[in-house]
């Protein structure tokens, strides 16, 4: 069976029909971008990985039980679900932390780049860390529109119902966040080519 | 175990940052803008642990 045609609500009914195929098809195509916005918004890799994990538990039970009704949109549930674990985890620490690994290692910084000088991979890790940096101190609202439509593609109609807000909001929340980087990037001068 | 801080310190913020209006700035101005960082936006694309997918698949499994 060749699932990679298959869309998202097709998938479901085949992982609902018992062929476990289907949510694997389901969580390659949809991990890295579910993971990614996790993964900038909790800033730790740990608590990114268990989030992961807990929020398609909460998507087997669901389907499993027979109460999913997203209609085709798989994906904004998912990120529904994880964007409701990620308020849950700093609801109940009672901060808004900026987290590091009890290593102090940026898992990130540690891939390894063959194909790249020294220089060239310095360059590259200097940049994605002002990047990740500068993503991390826009407020949160906008922080969660630019990880959501950037990282899970999600349309603003999607993010808008996600969030609570009108489409509006939702693409001025956007346009906000890209002018905001914008300015910081002016202020730290990072020359960033095509 | 994780540890927590609030330090901003690495990064220079201009007044009114985060200030609701984007004054001079125009559509088009930002849409360019977007379109050149979005292959840095890209770079920090990750993936979850084989392992962690695994157990999602086991936990399914089991179900």
């Amino acid at each position: 069976m060749n699932l990679q045609s298959y869309n998202d609500q097709d998938l479901v009914k085949v992982y609902i029909a018992g062929n476990e195929l289907g949510l694997q098809e389901l969580l390659k195509r949809h991990k890295s971008k579910i993971y990614t916005s996790i993964y900038l918004l909790v800033k730790d890799q740990y608590l990114a990985e268990d989030i992961f994990q807990d929020a398609f538990i909460k998507v087997i039970n669901t389907l499993r039980s027979g109460r999913y009704n997203e209609e085709g949109k798989f994906l904004p549930w998912v990120m529904r679900i994880a964007h409701n674990l990620v308020i849950d985890y700093f609801r109940k620490e009672k901060r808004t932390p900026i987290i590091t690994s009890s290593d102090g290692m940026d898992v990130f910084n540690m891939l390894q780049f063959y194909d790249e000088s020294a220089e060239d991979r310095m360059l590259r890790d200097q940049t994605h860390k002002d990047l990740k940096a500068m993503i991390h101190l826009l407020p949160d609202e906008q922080k969660e529109v630019l990880l959501m439509r950037h990282y899970a593609d999600l349309s603003f109609k999607e993010i808008a119902d996600l969030t609570d807000v009108s489409i509006n909001t939702a693409l001025g929340r956007m346009r906000y966040a890209l002018s905001n980087l914008r300015k910081m990037l002016k202020t730290k001068e990072v020359t960033y080519k095509g | 175990m994780t540890k927590t801080s609030t330090s901003k310190q690495n990064v220079n913020l201009p007044q009114n940052m985060f200030q609701l209006t984007t004054d001079n700035e125009s559509d088009a101005e930002i849409d360019l803008f977007y379109d050149q960082i979005k292959n840095k936006l890209d770079g920090l694309v990750k993936n979850p642990q084989d392992e962690t997918i695994n157990r999602i698949l086991t936990y399914s499994r089991n179900k």
